[in-house]
């Protein structure tokens, strides 16, 4: 039960980030499509897109697993490595299939460096999280220690 | 039942209970009165038999079925098991952090939030301990005042 408890818990993570991801692959095409007069996108791009935060999220929680220790900033062997990984695979998904066909070629730029900010913010977003969970513990000791000392 | 709280410098620190008759629950207050500055017998490396103080204990740690208290600067052998240690100590600040450690929760000087739900609890002496992730809510729960 234990283990299946992890495993679920593991995976609603994993699914998590999945969707943010992918939320952010979708709005940041569909508005660089918008932009330059495309209004549509195909199931390709769409299916290709939650295939590729499909292995963004699972490389986050293999890789970058909850032992990592963020308090000395964000950037650490690891997170460079998933980093490093991940804009490669959201660069050559979108090129592989064609994402922005018929559109200048710069476009694949914007996406790989916007994505790699992307990915760089939900670092930085973790590393606050556990700051903030860690600034709460040490309130809450501190105000244990002064009613029953 | 009434309440009644006497201070004078001069005088020893004293409790007396008066009651109709020793229900379970004034059982529960005067075990915790008693267990609370009660020392715990332990045993040096040079096999004395030592008397520390529960304020005294940073944490206690159970290896390879034996328990060891650790002081700011000792080290104890102790013939009590984790659990009896757990229910004798129910309600003070000590606080089981995993299945085989209990710490003393006022020795502790910082805690520090792993993304996984575990805790790395800094303690006075600087040594670093682990909370597990279900031990660590209940940590939580302690601290907020719930347990």
């Amino acid at each position: 039960m234990k283990k299946f408890r992890d495993i679920f818990l593991w995976s609603m993570n994993m699914k998590l980030y999945m969707g943010i991801y992918f939320s952010a692959v979708i709005f940041l095409a569909g508005f660089m499509y918008f932009v330059q007069g495309v209004y549509e996108m195909t199931f390709l791009t769409i299916f290709t897109g939650i295939m590729a935060s499909m292995i963004v999220a699972l490389l986050q929680v293999t890789m970058l697993d909850a032992r990592c220790d963020y308090s000395k900033g964000i950037f650490f062997s690891k997170s460079l490595v998933w980093l490093f990984i991940c804009t490669i695979i959201f660069s050559a998904t979108a090129i592989a299939f064609e994402w922005f066909k018929g559109l200048p070629n710069i476009n694949y730029w914007i996406f790989t460096i916007t994505m790699l900010i992307g990915l760089i913010m939900m670092l930085w977003g973790e590393k606050l999280e556990q700051e903030a969970n860690t600034d709460k513990l040490n309130e809450s000791l501190r105000s244990y220690k002064k009613n029953n000392s | 039942m009434k309440v009644k709280v006497v201070i004078d410098i001069e005088k020893e620190e004293e409790i007396t209970i008066q009651c109709r008759q020793v229900t379970p629950d004034l059982k529960k207050l005067i075990e915790f009165l008693e267990n609370k500055n009660q020392k715990l017998e332990a045993v040096s490396n040079q096999n004395q038999k030592v008397y520390v103080h529960p304020m005294d204990v940073l944490y206690i740690e159970s290896v390879d079925g034996i328990t060891y208290i650790y002081t700011t600067d000792n080290v104890f052998k102790l013939k009590m098991t984790l659990q009896e240690l757990e229910d004798t100590y129910q309600g003070t600040d000590y606080f089981r952090g995993a299945k085989n450690l209990i710490i003393n929760i006022q020795h502790v000087e910082s805690l520090k939030s792993q993304l996984n739900g575990r805790i790395i609890v800094t303690m006075d002496n600087e040594e670093l301990l682990v909370v597990s992730r279900h031990y660590a809510r209940l940590l939580k729960e302690k601290l907020k005042g719930e347990k």
